[in-house]
């Protein structure tokens, strides 16, 4: 089932949090909704749900308006991100409600929905916890049996709110996994929420950055990561080094430092250049002006990478470095040393965008 | 080295005459405690005992099956009835429009809820005698209608309606405030309606709470003095309560059967605090 959402407006107490919004997701797509927080994302969410109404705009579920119609008539499943389980029922009964509950004529008989429930928790891996109660479940296995929960209606919009937000970094990780391949599987269509880019760019088949209640940018994952199409998604995606300096005659300035920036020819305007903390070449003595002297502050090792804090010489900016532990060793430097770094990548956006 | 063990040693027996300081504080506390609970509740309620049965055992029951004494069991009870199960009702619907939706004015609401506990019952009683009596238009109008309310069972009643209102929604709001709405948002997003999503979700959470809010309404219901005493007009056998027949009997110098019924009222009060003990151990289990 498509999805369409179509200049969708929302405020709130006079704050507005959504700006005419315009998204189509076909049939089958697992689309991440990617922003900071208070970026309205989870409001956008919610109105596709209709647990929000939006002040304007339309909600269109396969050709089908459903903006005015109430949360149960839109068979979306929703995934909550503190769970939202029901704390007085057993997993099974969770699991089992949005078949109790519905009208005697579209009910399955007893014995189909405990064939259902059953082939849920297996779809989560939890068949031995359906006699469990939810508090007595770790924070995984809660979200596996929500997200079961809303599967069992079979629904063909699955709308997730930041469903990994709540838990550590390795359950995080797994049921990230778990997820795409579920979505594999069953090919409902999804949104889900997050402000994890790294979440986003594994699970989703399309990104959406939401900044501002405004659509920043929507591609799959390479052409976000690699085409941003502006300062703040280069910024919120990975981490980035920021320069403030001038474009003029395709030059980038700032500082004693200068590169190419061959698509501003003509005129002197302000510009930002960003450089991934990888994007560096480290050299020891090869100054230069297409090159940046400066001094080591801090050296940190992180797995197999080390982090270097550094200060420009010039502007006394620090920057953030980061190379492979075995380049570091050939390297041998040490804190307080001076080093010459030359970009291998740097964006550049003219000022008078966003920024 | 030596100074070192030697400030341990002092540091460790300061430390014992502090415990043995304390151990003192503590005990005299609750010895202070203990024998004020025992003058101001435990002597009082032996008294009514030992007062009630001072003429034996047959004077006591036969005080308790008098006429006028069952009529005021039978109208405390009737009147509870009615009470409680109202503002039980009431108390969920004002702790769900609180709790659940957001609205201009909500503030000021939450804060008249509890206008029935700042104001004197005696001041609740007399609206009621200015609102149905003869002193207002309304009043009349009802009265050429043969609609009698002041001096009359209705008039009770509303009086403990007004004196009782707040229990049950006091006890719910914090919790259902703690809770959200994100689980009936859930049921709502599973397809179902919301007469459903009030029985199988809202209502298993917030059991405990509202079996404790009732325990109190009851309590309270059945105690009331002030607010019933103004609009009863003590006809007796026909709007004496319990409470307001205990008074009558007792200025009447009928110190038994006064102390009999007061021996009843006592040990509802005692069935419901046990009540109340279990209500909250089970809330504390549910909770964690």
């Amino acid at each position: 089932m498509s999805i369409e959402i179509r200049h969708v407006s929302k405020t709130f107490d006079s704050f507005q949090i959504l700006k005419d919004i315009n998204l189509t997701i076909p049939t089958g797509e697992l689309v991440a909704l990617l922003g900071p927080s208070g970026s309205g994302k989870t409001s956008l969410l919610r109105i596709v749900a209709g647990l929000e109404q939006a002040d304007t705009g339309q909600i269109i579920f396969q050709g089908r308006d459903l903006t005015d119609s109430h949360v149960k008539e839109r068979q979306v499943g929703f995934v909550f991100q503190h769970y939202a389980l029901f704390q007085n029922m057993t997993v099974f009964d969770n699991i089992a409600y949005g078949l109790k509950v519905r009208p005697r004529k579209l009910r399955p008989s007893k014995s189909e929905i405990r064939q259902r429930v059953e082939k849920l928790l297996a779809l989560v891996r939890l068949e031995p916890y359906g006699r469990r109660y939810p508090s007595q479940l770790s924070g995984g296995q809660r979200q596996r049996v929500a997200l079961a929960r809303a599967l069992a209606m079979e629904p063909e919009i699955l709308l997730l709110d930041e469903p990994f937000g709540a838990l550590d970094a390795k359950v995080r990780k797994e049921l990230r996994h778990w997820l795409r391949h579920l979505h594999e599987s069953v090919k409902v269509t999804s949104i889900f929420v997050t402000h994890d880019q790294e979440e986003a760019f594994e699970v989703a088949d399309r990104v959406v950055i939401i900044h501002d209640g405004k659509i920043e940018q929507t591609g799959t994952p390479e052409q976000v990561y690699e085409h941003p199409a502006n300062p703040f998604i280069y910024d919120f995606i990975g981490s980035a080094n920021r320069f403030e300096g001038k474009i003029s005659q395709g030059k980038f300035i700032d500082g004693s430092f200068e590169t190419e920036a061959p698509d501003y020819t003509h005129k002197t305007i302000d510009g930002l250049g960003f450089i991934r903390p990888y994007h560096f070449i480290i050299e020891k003595n090869n100054p230069g002006k297409h090159s940046i002297r400066a001094k080591i502050k801090h050296i940190r090792t992180i797995g197999p990478i080390v982090r270097l804090d550094v200060e420009r010489s010039d502007t006394h900016n620090v920057l953030n470095v980061e190379i492979n532990r075995e380049e570091f060793r050939l390297l041998d430097v040490h804190t307080g040393e001076f080093v010459d770094l030359r970009p291998k990548e740097v964006q550049i956006f003219p000022m008078n965008e966003s920024s | 080295m030596e100074s070192i063990v030697q400030s341990d040693i002092s540091s460790r027996t300061h430390v014992i005459r502090q415990s043995v300081k304390s151990k003192i504080v503590r005990w005299s506390l609750i010895s202070v405690v203990l024998i004020f609970l025992f003058c101001f509740l435990v002597v009082p309620l032996i008294a009514i005992f030992f007062e009630a049965f001072r003429q034996g055992t047959s004077v006591y029951f036969s005080s308790i099956i008098e006429p006028d004494a069952l009529a005021s069991i039978r109208l405390t009870l009737i009147v509870a009835l009615i009470v409680v199960p109202v503002n039980a009702l009431f108390g969920i619907l004002f702790a769900w429009v609180i709790t659940k939706y957001s609205f201009k004015g909500k503030n000021v609401l939450v804060t008249l809820i509890d206008l029935p506990f700042s104001v004197s019952p005696v001041i609740g009683g007399l609206i009621f005698i200015l609102l149905f009596g003869q002193h207002s238009g309304f009043g009349r109008w009802l009265m050429s209608h043969h609609i009698e309310i002041v001096f009359n069972v209705p008039g009770i009643i509303i009086a403990t309606l007004f004196v009782t209102f707040p229990f049950v929604s006091r006890e719910l709001i914090p919790l259902m405030e703690n809770q959200g709405t994100v689980a009936e948002e859930a049921s709502l997003t599973l397809g179902a309606n919301a007469m459903q999503t009030f029985f199988r979700v809202t209502l298993p959470n917030i059991k405990w709470a509202l079996f404790y809010g009732i325990i109190l309404c009851n309590a309270r219901a059945i105690g009331e003095f002030g607010a019933v005493s103004v609009v009863s007009g003590h006809i007796r056998g026909v709007t004496n309560t319990m409470p307001l027949q205990i008074e009558n009997l007792y200025n009447e110098y009928h110190f038994v059967s006064a102390f009999a019924l007061a021996s009843i009222m006592s040990l509802l009060a005692i069935i419901t605090m046990i009540l109340k003990g279990i209500m909250e151990n089970y809330m504390r289990n549910s909770s964690n």
